[in-house]
């Protein structure tokens, strides 16, 4: 397999990506586009388009940031596809009536995504910031939190799947909730 | 029964409350704790607005039944890869 061959601090694995990283991309794009549908179909195609361009993948950032990165080009390319439709007659009126010569609808729509740096947690959305944080978590940690917490899963079923006691989850779980507080606590708690 | 936990026993009973796994009797163990006990006082009152941030509709995810979607495409996608 490809992804095996590259040698550096961060590595790919597609086969985890929609467990780790697809709620996280959800509420990143959510806010963006304000649409489901719409959302659902541009993360499918970022991962689609990650499976394609992991040759260039160098490993100097992390898989998650990598991923936000062609995200990031998806959704602009949402807006363009949109601005191309309404028509560029309606747009350009609106050009010659703005001051600021050059700025035009299409690049302001494209800008502010820019400014968006992936880590700022300050200036993101409470979904956002949950599942960064829920990112840091150690892997099997945040799984087993992700399907208490949020998948509303009971003990049992848990326990069964990861071969782990009741009380190995609910050290589990009190460990995430640990740092899950702190690392929401300075915006959010 | 014992009406009165230790601090390690509170703080289980009050993670398992976050869950509605806890009974009537231990979220009465875990108030009488906390008010003998600063440190507990405060982790239960952290992880109950962790609870209310994590039920928040802000926090979204995706529907299950699109990642199975995604899932499915990806692994198409990988095979096909294999292949060549």
């Amino acid at each position: 397999m490809i992804y095996n061959s590259i040698m550096a601090d961060h590595q790919l694995d597609p086969t985890k990506w929609v467990d780790k990283y697809s709620d996280y991309l959800y509420n990143y794009t959510i806010v963006k586009v304000n649409d489901k549908e719409v959302a659902e179909d541009i993360i499918s195609e970022t991962f689609l388009a990650g499976l394609k361009s992991m040759k260039n993948f160098k490993g100097e950032a992390s898989e998650r940031t990598w991923l936000i990165s062609i995200l990031k080009r998806k959704i602009i390319d949402y807006y363009r596809k949109i601005n191309s439709k309404k028509g560029k007659a309606e747009v350009r009126v609106n050009y010659t009536d703005d001051e600021e010569g050059g700025d035009w609808l299409e690049e302001r729509v494209a800008d502010p995504f820019d400014r968006t740096a992936e880590d700022d947690l300050e200036n993101t959305e409470l979904g956002v910031a949950i599942y960064a944080c829920i990112d840091k978590l150690p892997e099997k940690q945040a799984a087993i939190f992700k399907k208490k917490t949020i998948e509303g899963q009971d003990t049992e079923t848990i326990c069964k799947e990861f071969n782990i006691t009741p009380s190995n989850l609910w050290v589990i779980i009190h460990r995430a909730r640990t740092a899950l507080a702190s690392c929401l606590e300075e915006n959010w708690l | 029964m014992k009406l009165f936990v230790d601090c390690k026993k509170a703080g289980h009973l009050c993670d398992k409350g976050q869950y509605d796994d806890a009974s009537f009797f231990d979220k009465l163990k875990v108030r009488f704790h906390n008010l003998i006990c600063k440190h507990c006082a405060d982790y239960s009152e952290r992880n109950a607005k962790l609870t209310r941030l994590m039920k928040d509709p802000k926090c979204k995810q995706m529907p299950e039944e699109c990642k199975k979607r995604i899932r499915e495409e990806l692994e198409r996608e990988l095979a096909k890869g294999e292949q060549h």
